[in-house]
C-alpha cells in the first residue's frame, strides 16, 4: 500500500516535470478573438479581423499637435518630426513616420509606371476596347485638346507624345485626389482645420503590446518636450490609435492588480491567522493549484498548440474552484484529525471532494461540444485544470499536512458559532422557506430584467476621456473608416490580386449607385498580373490602331507625327507586369503596405471604405465575386458574441442538468440531490437579479464568474450533504465558511477594480459565492429530519 | 503652366506714373496690388498641333496669394491655385492637387505668389531676371525670366515679359522643345477688391 502511495506520488512528480519543460518549450498564448467566433464563414472573417488587428493600420498612432496657426502647425509638424526621428530608442521602435506627403513621390511613380503605361490605360479590357475604338479615340483626342487650355499644359505636351491616352498622369492625379481626404498639405505638412499638425506614425511592434507600446508614448513624450522648447507655440498634443487603449487598459490592470494583490493579501493573513493561525494553508493551496494550472496548459498546448489569453481567465476561476478541496480537506484535518494520519482524514471526506470535482469536470466539459473552438478549449483547460487539482490534492497535500496545523483562535469558536447557526435555522424553517422565496424572486427579478452587453470593446476598459480625444483626432484627420473594409482573400498573390481587381469594379459601381462615399484599396495603382496583361494587349493585338490613332489625332487638329513615340512603344517588347514588391520598394509604399495581409499561408488585400450608406447593398453587391468579403468589425463581433453568448447558456443549462443527474446519481434521493444541488442554481440567480438591480449588463466575463458560481455552488452542497451527520457538519461549515472567505477575498476585491471586466469578475464572484454560502445550510435545514445517508 | 507667372505680370497695371528703371522697381509696384480682374486671350504654338490653339478667359487675383483662371473658350475649365493646392474644375469633375508631391508645379506657383507679393528676392531665387529699359516714354521695356534650375528650367527655357510703363502687354513662354504660349491681356483692373461673397465664390475662401 505504502510503495503504491510512493509510486503514485513520484509519477505525480514525474508528470509534473514533464509538464512543467513541455510548457516551457512550447508555451504559446494568442489572443485572436476569433478562436472565439464559431467554425465557419463568421470564424474566416474572424481571422481576417485578428490579421487586420496585427497589421500596419491598428498599428499606426496619429498625433495630433494644436497650434494657433497653420504656418506654425507647419514649423511644429518639423521640429516634431525631427525629434521623433532623433530620438534612438523611438527610432528603433518606429517602422514609418508620415507628417507630410513624401516628396518626390510621383516622380518616382512615374518612373516606374511610364514603362507599364499601355497597362493602366484602362480600368478594364472592355473599357480598354471601347478606347481603341475610333470614337473613344476621338474623345481621348478632344480630351487631350481641352488639357492643352489648362495651365498644366506645359507638362501634357512632354507627356503626350508617349502616352496620348495620359494614362499614368491620369492615374497620379486619380491618386492625388484620393489621399487627400480632410488633410491640407502646409508648406509639405500634413495640417487640420488650419492649426492642427498631423503625425501618423506607425510602430513596428504589435497596437497590443502594451509594453511596447509604453516606450514608444514616452519617446513621443520626450521629443514633444524637446520640440516645446523649440517651438513655444507648441500646444496640445492629442493621440489616436488603438495602443493608448492598450497601454491604458494595461497601466489600469496593473494598478489594479496592485491594489487587489494588498488587499487580498491583507485579508487572507488575517482570516489565516484567526482561523488556522499560520498562512500555511496559503502555501498547501498552490500546490493544486498550481498543479492544475500546468497541466491543463500543457494538455491545451498539445491539443490546441497555443493557448488563448481568455482561456486563462476561465482558467483563474479554476483557483476560486480548487482551493476549495485544500481548504476543506485542512479544515476536517485540524478539527478531527484521523489517529493514523492526514491520508485517512482525506479518505474521510474524498467522497465530497470527489462528487464536487466531477460536477465541475463534468459541467465545463459539456462546453466541449460548442462550435466556438475557444469554448472548446476552455472546456479542455477546466476539465483537465479541476482532475489535476483533484489529484494533486489525493496524492501531494497527506505528506504536506504531517504536522497537524494548530488551530487559530477563532477556529474552534466558528464552528461553534456556526453549528449553533444551523440548529437556530433548524429550528426555524419558516425563515429558511422565506429565505428561499426571496432568492426565487429575485431570480425572477434577474431573469426578467438582466441584460447582456455583447460589446467586446466594453471588455477593456475605455477611458471616455481617451475615447473622446481618440473620436476628436480621428475627425480631425478623417482618415478611411478603419473598421469597415472590403477584404480579398486567396492563397496566392496574384489569385488575391484578381479578386482585388473584381472588387474594384463592384465599388465603382457601388460609389456611382450611392452605396459609399469613398474607398480606397491597391487598385487602381496595382492590379492582377492578368489584367494589366489583357489591358495591355488590347492596344498591343490591334495592327490597326497605330493608323487609326494617326487619323484620329489628325482629326482633333493634332501632328500625327508627334505621336511616333506612342507608336514604337506599341510595337516594342512586352514587359513583365508591376508587382507588389515593386510598388512596396518604391516611394509608394505608404500606399499599399497597409492594405497587404499574409496570414495563414494566403494573402489578403483590403480596401478601406467611407460613408458606407447601404452595407446590405454592398455586400449583396461583393456576394458573387469568390473571394470577396465585406466586413463590418463591430457587426461581425457583436453578432458573434450575440451567437457566442446563446449557445454558452445553452450549454450551460445542459451542463446544470447533467450535473444535476450526477447528483441524483450519487445520493439517490431527489429531496438531497435537490438540496446540494438547489443553492447553487438560486445564487446563480440571485446573481443575474443583484446585476440587475445594480443596472450591471452580463458580459463575457461575467458568464465565466457564473461558471465559477455555479462550480462552486455545487460543491459546497455536495460538502455539506456528504457530511451532514451529526459529527462532520462543524467542519464542514467552517470549511464552506472559510472557502466562502478565501473566495470573496480573492475575487472579491476586483470589486475595488477601475477595469470593468474585472470589476464584472468581482461582483458575480462575491454575490453568487456568498449567496450560495448563505442558502447552502439553509436548504438542507429545509430536509425532513433524518434523510438517511447513502 | 508657367505661362501663369507672366500672365500676371501682364496685369500689372499700377497707377504710378513713369516707365520701371529697373526689375526691383516693377516688383515695388507688384506689391501695391490689391486684387486684379482682368481677361485674356492666349495663344499656344505647340509641335503637337497643326494650327495654334485659341483660348480666352477670365482671371482673379486676390491677396495673399489665390489666382483663379477661368477658360470660357473653347472649353470650359477653372483653376483655382493656392499657396499649396491646386484644384481643377471642368465638365469631367474637380480634382485638387497635393502641390508638395509635384515640384514642378509647386516651383511655379510659388513663383506666381512671389510675383503676385512683389518678391524680387524669392523670384529672383528661381529665374535670372535681365531687364531692358524702355527706350523713352511710350515705349516698350522687357523682362526676360531665365529658370535657373530643374525641374523648370527642363521645360522652360525663358519668359519674355513686354510693357509699356507700368502695364504689362504681352508675355511669351518659350518651352525647351520649342513650343510658345502668347498671352495677351485686356481690360484689366488691377485695383480690384472682393466682397466676402466674393471671395468665397471666385477663390473658395471661407
Amino acid at each position: 500500500m505504502i510503495r503504491s502511495r510512493h509510486r503514485s506520488l513520484w509519477f505525480l512528480l514525474l508528470a509534473l516535470a514533464v509538464a512543467a519543460l513541455f510548457v516551457a518549450l512550447r508555451f504559446k498564448v494568442t489572443t485572436d478573438v476569433s478562436v472565439f467566433l464559431p467554425e465557419g464563414e463568421q470564424r474566416e472573417q474572424g481571422r481576417i479581423l485578428g490579421a487586420v488587428a496585427r497589421g500596419a493600420g491598428s498599428r499606426t498612432l496619429v498625433l495630433s499637435v494644436e497650434t494657433p496657426s497653420a504656418a506654425q502647425a507647419a514649423e511644429a509638424s518639423r521640429v516634431l518630426e525631427a525629434e521623433l526621428r532623433a530620438d534612438p530608442r523611438l527610432a528603433s521602435a518606429v517602422e514609418h513616420l508620415e507628417a507630410g506627403p513624401s516628396e518626390g513621390t510621383d516622380a518616382s511613380l512615374w518612373r516606374l509606371l511610364e514603362p507599364h503605361r499601355l497597362a493602366y490605360a484602362a480600368w478594364d479590357s472592355q473599357q480598354a476596347r471601347a478606347l481603341v475604338r475610333d470614337e473613344g479615340l476621338d474623345r481621348a483626342f478632344a480630351g487631350l485638346l481641352h488639357r492643352l487650355t489648362s495651365p498644366m499644359s506645359t507638362f501634357v505636351t512632354q507627356v503626350a507624345p508617349n502616352d496620348p491616352f495620359l494614362a499614368v498622369p491620369g492615374l497620379l492625379e486619380y491618386l492625388q485626389s484620393h489621399r487627400s481626404d480632410r488633410l491640407a498639405v502646409v508648406e509639405g505638412r500634413f495640417v487640420a482645420e488650419d492649426r492642427f499638425a498631423i503625425v501618423f506614425l506607425a510602430t513596428r511592434a504589435s497596437a497590443l503590446d502594451a509594453t511596447a507600446q509604453a516606450e514608444v508614448f514616452a519617446g513621443i513624450d520626450r521629443a514633444v518636450a524637446r520640440a516645446r522648447e523649440q517651438v513655444p507655440s507648441l500646444g496640445a498634443v492629442q493621440t489616436s490609435g488603438v495602443a493608448k487603449f492598450a497601454v491604458r487598459s494595461e497601466s489600469m490592470i496593473r494598478n489594479d492588480i496592485q491594489r487587489t494583490t494588498i488587499l487580498t493579501a491583507a485579508g487572507l493573513a488575517i482570516v489565516c491567522f484567526a482561523v488556522f493561525g499560520s498562512l500555511r494553508i496559503v502555501a498547501l493551496a498552490s500546490v493544486p493549484i498550481g498543479c492544475a494550472m500546468l497541466f491543463a496548459t500543457a494538455v491545451c498546448l498539445a491539443l490546441f498548440g497555443e493557448v488563448h489569453g481568455l482561456t486563462f481567465a476561465f482558467g483563474a476561476s479554476l483557483i476560486g474552484v480548487c482551493v476549495d478541496y485544500v481548504v476543506h480537506l485542512v479544515v476536517h484535518h485540524m478539527a478531527a484529525p484521523a489517529s493514523d494520519g492526514p491520508r485517512k482524514t482525506l479518505e474521510r471526506i474524498w467522497p465530497a471532494l470527489w462528487v464536487g470535482g466531477v460536477t465541475t469536470m463534468v459541467g465545463f466539459a459539456v462546453m466541449g461540444g460548442s462550435s466556438f473552438p475557444g469554448l472548446r478549449q476552455v472546456a479542455v483547460f477546466a476539465a483537465v485544470g479541476v482532475a489535476s487539482a483533484l489529484v494533486a490534492t489525493r496524492v501531494l497535500l497527506p505528506p504536506l499536512l504531517r504536522v497537524v496545523p494548530e488551530r487559530g483562535r477563532f477556529f474552534d469558536r466558528l464552528g461553534t458559532w456556526l453549528e449553533d447557526a444551523l440548529v437556530w435555522l433548524q429550528a426555524r424553517r419558516r425563515f429558511g422557506w422565506g429565505l428561499c422565496a426571496a432568492a426565487c424572486a429575485l431570480t425572477a427579478y434577474g431573469v426578467a430584467y438582466s441584460t447582456w452587453d455583447d460589446d467586446l470593446q466594453r471588455l477593456g476598459q475605455l477611458d471616455p476621456e481617451l475615447v473622446a480625444e481618440d473620436e476628436r483626432v480621428r475627425a480631425r484627420v478623417a482618415r478611411l473608416d478603419q473598421s469597415r473594409f472590403v477584404v480579398a482573400l486567396a492563397a496566392s498573390e496574384e489569385e488575391a490580386l484578381r479578386v482585388n481587381d473584381a472588387v474594384a469594379a463592384a465599388l465603382v459601381e457601388a460609389t456611382d449607385a450611392g452605396e459609399i462615399g469613398a474607398w480606397q484599396g491597391v487598385a487602381p495603382l496595382l492590379w492582377s498580373a492578368r489584367h494589366q496583361s489583357a489591358v495591355a494587349e488590347v492596344f498591343r493585338s490591334d495592327p490597326t490602331l497605330p493608323a487609326r490613332i494617326a487619323a484620329a489625332a489628325d482629326r482633333a487638329g493634332f501632328d500625327a507625327e508627334a505621336f511616333q513615340p506612342f507608336v514604337l512603344h506599341l510595337q516594342s517588347p512586352k514587359r513583365p507586369p508591376i508587382t507588389f514588391e515593386e510598388l512596396v520598394q518604391s516611394p509608394a509604399a505608404p500606399l499599399v503596405r497597409p492594405l497587404r495581409l499574409a496570414f495563414d499561408g494566403r494573402i489578403a488585400f483590403l480596401t478601406m471604405l467611407r460613408d458606407v450608406k447601404q452595407p446590405a447593398a454592398l455586400a449583396a453587391r461583393l456576394q458573387g465575386i469568390e473571394g470577396a468579403m465585406y466586413l463590418d468589425q463591430r457587426e461581425l463581433m457583436d453578432g458573434a458574441m450575440q451567437t457566442y453568448r446563446v449557445r454558452t447558456l445553452e450549454l450551460l443549462v445542459l451542463g446544470v442538468l447533467v450535473v444535476f443527474g450526477i447528483v441524483l446519481l450519487r445520493y439517490r434521493n431527489v429531496r438531497i440531490a435537490a438540496a446540494a444541488f438547489a443553492p447553487a442554481v438560486l445564487a446563480t440567480g440571485v446573481t443575474l437579479g443583484v446585476l440587475a438591480i445594480l443596472r450591471l449588463p452580463l458580459n463575457l466575463l461575467g458568464l465565466t464568474a457564473i461558471l465559477m458560481v455555479l462550480s462552486i455552488g455545487v460543491d459546497y452542497g455536495v460538502f455539506l450533504a456528504e457530511t451532514r451527520d451529526a459529527k462532520g457538519v462543524a467542519p464542514t461549515l467552517v470549511a464552506l465558511v472559510m472557502c466562502w472567505a478565501t473566495t470573496v477575498i480573492g475575487f472579491g476585491a476586483l470589486v475595488i477594480s477601475e477595469h470593468p471586466a474585472m470589476y464584472m469578475i468581482g461582483v458575480v464572484a462575491s454575490v453568487g459565492v456568498s449567496a450560495s454560502l448563505f442558502l447552502t445550510p439553509v436548504t438542507f435545514t429545509l430536509l425532513p429530519a433524518r434523510e438517511p445517508h447513502p | 503652366m508657367h505661362t501663369w507667372t507672366l500672365t500676371a505680370l501682364l496685369f500689372f497695371s499700377t497707377p504710378q506714373a513713369g516707365t520701371p528703371g529697373d526689375a526691383r522697381a516693377l516688383m515695388s509696384a507688384m506689391a501695391e496690388l490689391p486684387g486684379l480682374e482682368a481677361r485674356f486671350v492666349e495663344t499656344k504654338k505647340l509641335a503637337l498641333l497643326k494650327a495654334p490653339l485659341r483660348s480666352t478667359g477670365v482671371l482673379y487675383y486676390t491677396r495673399p496669394g489665390y489666382l483663379v483662371r477661368i477658360v470660357e473658350a473653347p472649353t470650359f475649365s477653372k483653376v483655382r491655385i493656392g499657396p499649396d493646392a491646386l484644384k481643377v474644375s471642368d465638365a469631367a469633375g474637380e480634382q485638387t492637387f497635393d502641390l508638395s508631391a509635384r515640384p514642378d508645379i509647386k516651383t511655379f506657383v510659388e513663383s506666381f505668389v512671389h510675383v503676385m507679393a512683389g518678391n524680387y528676392d524669392a523670384l529672383a531665387a528661381t529665374y535670372d531676371l535681365a531687364f531692358t529699359p524702355a527706350a523713352g516714354p511710350g515705349t516698350p521695356w522687357t523682362l526676360l525670366l531665365t529658370p535657373k534650375r530643374p525641374p523648370l528650367s527642363n521645360l522652360v527655357e525663358r519668359l519674355e515679359v513686354v510693357g509699356v510703363d507700368y502695364r504689362i502687354t504681352t508675355i511669351a513662354v518659350l518651352e525647351r522643345r520649342g513650343d510658345r504660349t502668347d498671352i495677351a491681356v485686356t481690360e484689366a483692373n488691377p485695383e480690384r477688391t472682393f466682397t466676402a461673397a466674393e471671395r468665397e465664390r471666385i477663390f473658395g475662401l471661407r
